[in-house]
Formats: C-alpha cells, structure tokens, sequence
C-alpha cells in the first residue's frame, strides 16, 4: 500500500508569477510536494486522473492564457469539495464583479496580486497559513 | 393652442353676458377672429419641420400639418382614416408599452414627452420625440390633445455612436492598463526575490540600478492605479440626493487636518444644499483643496477660502475656492482639466487626474468647473453645482 503524501497545485501561467507564488508557499511549507501547472487544461487533467490523491491547497490564478480561471475553479469545485480541498485564487483584478465570481465559483480566499512586494508576500503567507490550519 | 381654447371660452363668455347684442353683428365678428387665427395656425403649422397633430378624446387625429406626411411617409387622408391612435399602429413593438403609457399621462391631463422608435411607411425605422399637452375642452370641441412630434432619428443616432466608443474606449483604457498590472507585478516581484536572495546585501554598483527599477516600477503603478480609477469614475452610477455641502467640507477639511503651521482652509459663507451624491462630492472639494495644498507659494502662507456665489439661474449654485498659490500660467488653463495634463511638472508629488476627476465629477453631477488665474497670485476654482431642495 502506498502512501500519498498531500499535494500543493499552483496553477498560473505567467512563469514569474507561478515562481514568486511557489517561493511563498515553499517559505511557509519547506517539505510539502508542489505541483504547478502553466495551463488550465494540464491542471485538470492531473485532477481528472487523480481523483483520490489528496490536495494540501490549490492556488489558483483567474487570469489563466488558454481558458478563463474561473473555469478552473468550477471544475475543481466539481471534484474536490470545500471540506476536502481548501482554494486560493490570485488575480491581478481587483474588480469588484471579478472577486464576487470567483467566490461564486467555489473560492475560499481570494488575493489582488498587489504591486506592493511585502503586502502581497505577506498576505498569501497569512491567507496559506489560515487555509492550512 | 391656447388661442382655440381662449377663443372657445371668449365666445361662450360673449354669448352669457351680451344677449342684447345683435347675433349677426357677434358672429361676424367672431368668424372674422376665427378665420384669422386659423390663417395663423395654418403658416405656422404648414412651414414646420415638425409634425402638429390634435387628437380627439378617442386618441384619433382630426387634424395633422403637412410635415406629418414627411415624417410618417403616409398621406394624411390614410391619417385620418385610421379610428384609433395613428401613430400606435406604425410605433415599433417594443417602445409600444411606453408610448401608451405616457398616452395615458395626457388622458389624465398632464403634459408629457417621449422618444419612440416608429416604422416610416418606407420600412425605415425611425426615432420621434413627441410633446404632448392636453387641451381643455370645452363642451363641443373635439380637441383633445395637441402633439409636436421631432424626427430625432439622427441626434439618436449620434448619441448612439458616441456612446458605444465611449463604452470602447473605456474597455480599452481599462484593458490596457489591467494588463500592465501582470508585468508590474513581475518586475516587482523579482527585486523582491533578488533582495530576499542576498540578505547580506548587493554590490552598491548593483543596488542603485535595483532600487532605480524599483522607483519607476512603483511610479508605473501609481499611473496605471489612476487610469483605473479615473475610467471607474465614468461607469459608475450616481444615486442623485439633497447634500449638505457645509457638513461635506467639513469632512474634508477634517481629514485634510492637521494643516501645516503655514496653511490655513476657510469656509467664510454658509454652504448651500445641492443635488449630488456626498462620497463624489467629497472627493470633488477633496481633489480641489489638496490640490491648492499642493500648489501653495512656498514664500507666504496658504490662504484657501471657500464661499459661496450666486448663479444667474437660480437652479444652480457655484462655490469658489479661492487660494493664494503659485497660479497656474494662462498657456496652461486650457488644459488642466484634461487628464495627465499637468501645470507644473517638477518636483510636486502627483498622478494628474486629480483636476480631471473634478471636471468629470462635476459633469456626472450636471454642473461645471472654471478656473481663473494669475501666477504669482493665485487661483480660484468655481465649481457650480444643481441646487437641491432642503433637506
């Protein structure tokens, strides 16, 4: 019997972006596998053909290049429940009708890509910290 | 068509209290009158570029001027013909339920106006604007109403157009500026990445460089914050309603506070009451004090008053604040409400919407701005607003 260790999904497809998410996330959770994704499709495939493999938490951004994030994140919704997978999404909008569909679509947090280093550092550190507890 | 009615009561009036005049020598007389007026009605209603229709009780046209043929395409004689209401039988079906609607505001006896879409006999599809007013009957008259109907068919279609590239151009200034916000965040990012990479700190050679990406990449962000927020400025909604302009500048003079030993704000009359909405008045007087703040003459202290003038329409009011700043250059006053115009480029800390933001602010409240000014001796900024009714 094998033991699957949970995972952490990064899903963004600008690369420095994926890169600055998955150093704050290796800062918080040194030992944890992550996974991360460039494409919406790729990531949903992964979660198509592991049904059972348990999420830590998937991150999430909405402004994905080949489909609409908020896609994502239904579908994530659609497999993994609020109980069982805890869900970041991240977007540089800070819209008001953006933020009320991604909590529509089934987002527990979600995070403005603040052009301030420190506060946006600090925020997903906080928000991480308060989904992993 | 007040004349008919003046003339039908003049006659009724004539026949009550003169009995003992002679009936032939009255109604020649009042043929004579009649005849005139009609002549007059007719050159007026005959060189309109507008339709004249009257209207009976049952809504059917008696009477339209020749324009009406223009405008409709049909002949007046299938005008007349039809029982009803003509003008119902061509108006497109989805501007039907409001055309009868306000129909029934002139049942009741109330002026009405409104814009419809109706099918020329042509096909075309058209716009008119129609006044209605009801004409008081007197016992005989088949009058009922009296209608002036505008084709607005070009003025909507205008308005149309330069709607929709208002509509473009904010998707696009919205676009665009949103899309700056991922490379910013980037740039930003990795000096945060480099700097948290070396904590014992970078060759000063190399640290220059980095903290001078850093100052444009923040001076960039503060300039794509403010195109945002000044295209949000015209999407948003304004809920109209009577706002205390006394109790506004004191919010914003309070949270102006506290002024600088040198500076001084003065409200020296009452403040009216006016239509608007208090957060976007807030933020009007809020952009046009700290901008005398701003621009204050660094070899005196800052003198800001507020007061309140009157307008030659008595619906508006105008407020001037009036400061003894550094002015602004008459080559420059054409300008400055233009958005990222700036009077003064150096050295004054700012992202130049904020008098833009004004002058949009008072255009969204139906009022407008002006500015007069001297350099050397200051400015005053006059603001004029719609009165509202007391609270």
């Amino acid at each position: 019997m094998t033991i699957t260790n949970p995972v952490v999904l990064i899903v963004d497809d600008d690369p420095a972006h994926l890169l600055l998410t998955k150093r704050v996330v290796q800062g918080i959770l040194p030992s944890i596998e992550i996974m991360s994704f460039a494409k919406g499709a790729e990531a949903r495939l992964w979660l198509r053909k592991h049904v059972d493999h348990p999420i830590a938490l998937a991150l999430v951004d909405l402004n994905l290049g080949d489909e609409s994030g908020l896609l994502m994140v239904h579908e994530m919704r659609d497999l993994r429940s609020r109980e069982s997978v805890p869900l970041l999404s991240l977007s540089t909008s800070d819209l008001v009708t953006d933020i009320q569909a991604a909590y529509a679509a089934g987002a527990d947090i979600y995070l403005t890509k603040s052009l301030h280093d420190a506060e946006f550092k600090a925020s997903l550190s906080a928000a991480v910290r308060f989904l992993m507890r | 068509m007040s004349a008919f009615r003046s003339l039908t009561t003049w006659i009724r009036r004539w026949r009550e209290s003169d009995e003992t005049a002679s009936p032939s020598a009255v109604e020649t007389s009042i043929e004579e009158k009649y005849a005139d007026l009609l002549r007059q009605f007719q050159v007026l209603t005959n060189n309109l570029a507008a339709s004249v229709m009257l209207r009976d009780s049952d809504n059917r046209i008696r009477y339209c001027s020749p324009y009406t043929e223009v405008l409709t395409g049909y002949a007046r004689a299938e005008i007349y013909a039809v029982t009803g209401d003509f003008m119902e039988t061509i108006v497109h079906p989805d501007d039907r339920e409001r055309y009868q609607r306000s129909l029934k505001v002139a049942e009741f006896g109330e002026p009405f106006q409104v814009r419809y879409r109706f099918f020329h006999k042509s096909g075309l599809e058209m716009w008119a604007e129609s006044r209605t007013v009801p004409i008081l009957t007197d016992e005989g008259s088949d009058s009922a109403s009296l209608s002036i109907s505008l084709d607005v068919t070009a003025t909507v279609r205008y308005q149309r157009q330069i709607e929709e590239k208002n509509r473009d151009l904010q998707d696009f200034t919205y676009m665009v500026s949103h899309d700056m916000k991922a490379p910013l965040f980037t740039i930003k990012g990795m000096l945060g990445i480099i700097r948290d990479d070396y904590p014992e700190g970078l060759p000063s050679g190399l640290q220059e460089t980095l903290d001078h990406i850093s100052r444009a990449a923040e001076r960039l962000d503060q300039l794509v914050g403010s195109v945002l927020r000044y295209s949000a400025l015209s999407a948003e909604d304004i809920a109209i309603s009577p706002v205390d302009l006394n109790s506004v500048l004191h919010d914003v003079i309070h949270d102006l506070s506290p002024l600088p030993p040198t500076a001084r704000i003065a409200v020296t009359s009452d403040l009216p009451i006016v239509r608007g909405e208090p957060l976007k008045l807030y933020q009007l007087f809020s952009n046009l004090l700290s901008n005398s703040m701003k621009y204050r003459d660094p070899t005196r202290d800052l003198e800001v008053t507020v007061s309140t003038a009157e307008h030659r329409n008595p619906h508006l009011v105008s407020i001037a604040v009036r400061d003894n700043g550094i002015g602004i250059p008459a080559s420059k006053l054409g300008v400055i409400f233009r958005p990222f115009q700036r009077a003064h480029s150096t050295n004054v800390e700012g992202s130049g919407i904020g008098l833009a933001s004004v002058k949009r602010l008072c255009d969204k409240l139906g009022g407008e701005v002006k500015v007069e000014s001297s350099v050397g001796s200051g400015s005053i900024f006059t603001v004029t607003l719609q009165r509202g009714s007391p609270l």
